[in-house]
């Protein structure tokens, strides 16, 4: 007996080469789902994402207003988009929209759109500057982390003992690494630009950075991982290609911080193996990462665990990942009308295959 | 000129001083537990010091002319350091001054730190002028390293902290490698391809390696641990040298260490 098929909308359809959102990885998985049927409703912040133009990822695409633009704005679209799409389940996929999405959750679930995501609590847990909080609380070293308002920091952080080289990284997103003050004064102005203030000040931790891609059942249990080392960077030191790995400690601390928060939603948990032996959590990212295609490519299509979660179907037991399975990612050319892109930019949005 | 007994109850009492040093126990020494340690009774100890401050000043110039007359005399280079704290391991008198916790009098403490910091001085001296120091570390910190491990082996002088450090100094023991080989968790997870192809299924890493790497890194897996039986295998094997096979092994496992952490 065939499915019905469920209406998924996904946010982050945004596929810059060198620096990817997960929306489209999401998109891809819940395509390749082999225990569902999925309409795809893509949603994105800019008409020149590439994910709103590709037919094969996404049946329906959609602007949205930016959530500066306010919450009563963003509602009211979402309310519209809703009105003709019927959306079943909405899987957020960037940082800056969670904290939206995770206080709009009660409303969405009024007009019957499932979201699995963190709450406001648990997204501050996890935020960049209580991260030592959380990691000591689960039993997790952390690197030393300053918030920093004033650029002076960083030609009197020796007195607090940060040395160079060290990170500096923005509230919600970005990072770089800076071997003078010098770089620092000039990465802290461009972050905070960007992502305002605090700029976050963390001492380095030489070694070799994996990564873990999981969801959270809301009562302490991860239900399902994907681990991931990067085997290849671009400029940004985003990820250009990455092998799966297997990693009992890894998983095992993954486990602790989702314990110790009752994470509920996907998360991508990224820690640093120490050359002295420790691991180091480095960031929690509240949603899935850009590479999550690769948990479909190892058989276990975390996305589609989600939707399942969503809709509340039962648990099954999660295949486990072998270690060895590559990505290595791409860039290519989308081919778009010039009505294709008005209907992008005039808000009327992309629908086929009703 | 004094007499035998004299002579003996004193170096008793002072020795006793040098043991409760090595217990940390000098800040709560009383001059019973001291008469108890020296096996000399109060009465006679308070017949050759006047009080607990004169038997620890006496302690002090005892010590402190000993440490002076080792460091004075030391013989220059890695060799006369060496002997220097296999002396001192050996003797452990001057160490006292250098190791024990603050006694609880403000003026020994004073005199002691002073003591502490010329020798302090000296070592930084000899060990500034020492070939092949470790780069970008400053001669300070290795004293310092130095000083925590003379005090370490003070404490157990028959450890095996004190056996090695009379013949390496410690900076040079955190050059030599532990193993020849990574360690054996580290190469038994390797997953292996007749190609040549290598992965870690838990770091990620691939490499690739010919096919004698291929063959001991499945003796390795197998359980062969020394360079001996890597080279007796691989005699059985392949047309070379045992000389040749070594060198092979040895830049091969110098390799390994670098790519399996």
């Amino acid at each position: 007996m065939k499915r019905r098929t469920l209406t998924v909308a996904v946010t982050g359809m945004n596929a810059r080469p060198d620096n990817p959102g997960p929306g489209l990885a999401v998109a891809r998985c819940l395509k390749e789902a082999h225990g569902l049927e999925v309409r795809v409703i893509g949603l994105s912040y800019d008409a020149f994402d590439p994910g709103l133009y590709l037919p094969e990822m996404c049946d329906a695409a959609y602007l949205l207003p930016y959530p500066s633009a306010g919450e009563e704005t963003f509602t009211a679209r979402l309310s519209q988009l809703h009105a003709r799409e019927r959306f079943e389940v909405l899987i957020p996929c960037l940082d800056a929209e969670l904290p939206v999405f995770a206080r709009l959750a009660p409303t969405l679930a009024e007009w019957g759109i499932k979201m699995v995501v963190p709450d406001p609590q648990q997204l501050q847990m996890r935020a960049k500057d209580r991260l030592q909080e959380l990691a000591q609380g689960a039993g997790i070293a952390a690197p030393e982390t300053h918030a920093v308002y004033r650029e002076s920091f960083f030609h009197t952080c020796a007195a607090e003992g940060f040395s160079y080289p060290l990170v500096v990284k923005g509230l919600f997103y970005d990072a770089k690494i800076a071997h003078t003050p010098d770089e620092a004064v000039s990465a802290f102005h461009r972050i905070a630009g960007a992502w305002g203030l605090p700029v976050l000040a963390q001492k380095m931790v030489p070694g070799e950075e994996i990564n873990l891609a999981g969801l959270g059942d809301g009562n302490g249990k991860l239900i399902a991982a994907v681990m991931m080392k990067k085997r290849a960077l671009t400029d940004k030191g985003k990820a250009w290609a990455g092998v799966t790995i297997e990693d009992p400690a890894l998983l095992a601390a993954a486990a602790r911080l989702v314990a110790a928060t009752n994470w509920r939603g996907p998360l991508e948990v990224e820690v640093m193996c120490g050359q002295d032996g420790k691991m180091y959590l480095i960031e929690i990212n509240p949603r899935f990462p850009a590479w999550i295609y690769l948990s479909a490519g190892a058989g276990l299509n975390l996305p589609e665990a989600l939707v399942k979660l969503a809709l509340g179907e039962p648990q099954t037991e999660q295949p486990a990942v072998p270690a060895g399975v590559m990505f290595i990612r791409y860039a290519w050319d989308a081919i778009v009308t010039l009505q294709n892109f008005e209907a992008i930019v005039t808000g009327d949005g992309l629908f086929r295959g009703r | 000129m004094k007499k035998p007994n004299q002579n003996k109850n004193t170096t008793a009492v002072l020795a006793a001083l040098d043991r409760l040093a090595r217990e940390d126990r000098l800040a709560v020494a009383t001059t019973a537990l001291i008469s108890e340690y020296a096996q000399v009774s109060e009465g006679v100890m308070f017949r050759h010091f006047t009080s607990k401050e004169s038997i620890f000043d006496s302690w002090i110039e005892s010590r402190s002319g000993r440490l002076k007359v080792a460091l004075s005399g030391m013989a220059a280079g890695r060799a006369g350091l060496l002997r220097f704290i296999a002396d001192q391991i050996g003797g452990g008198e001057a160490l006292s001054l250098l190791c024990c916790q603050h006694a609880d009098c403000a003026l020994q403490r004073a005199h002691l730190d002073e003591l502490r910091a010329e020798a302090r001085a000296e070592l930084v001296r000899r060990v500034a002028e020492l070939p092949g120091l470790p780069l970008g570390i400053k001669t300070e910190s290795l004293v310092d390293s130095l000083w925590q491990a003379l005090c370490r082996a003070w404490k157990d002088p028959a450890g095996d902290e004190a056996r090695t450090l009379v013949h390496t100094l410690p900076w040079e023991a955190e050059a030599v490698p532990q193993q020849t080989f990574p360690p054996t968790h580290l190469v038994e997870r390797l997953a292996l391809s007749a190609s040549g192809f290598v992965f870690d299924p838990v770091a990620g890493n691939s490499f690739t390696a010919n096919e004698t790497g291929i063959a001991v890194l499945r003796m390795l897996q197998d359980g062969a641990e020394e360079v001996s039986e890597l080279v007796e295998r691989l005699g059985r094997e392949y047309d070379a040298s045992a000389v040749i096979l070594e060198r092979d092994v040895l830049d091969f496992a110098a390799r390994l260490r670098e790519v399996l952490r």
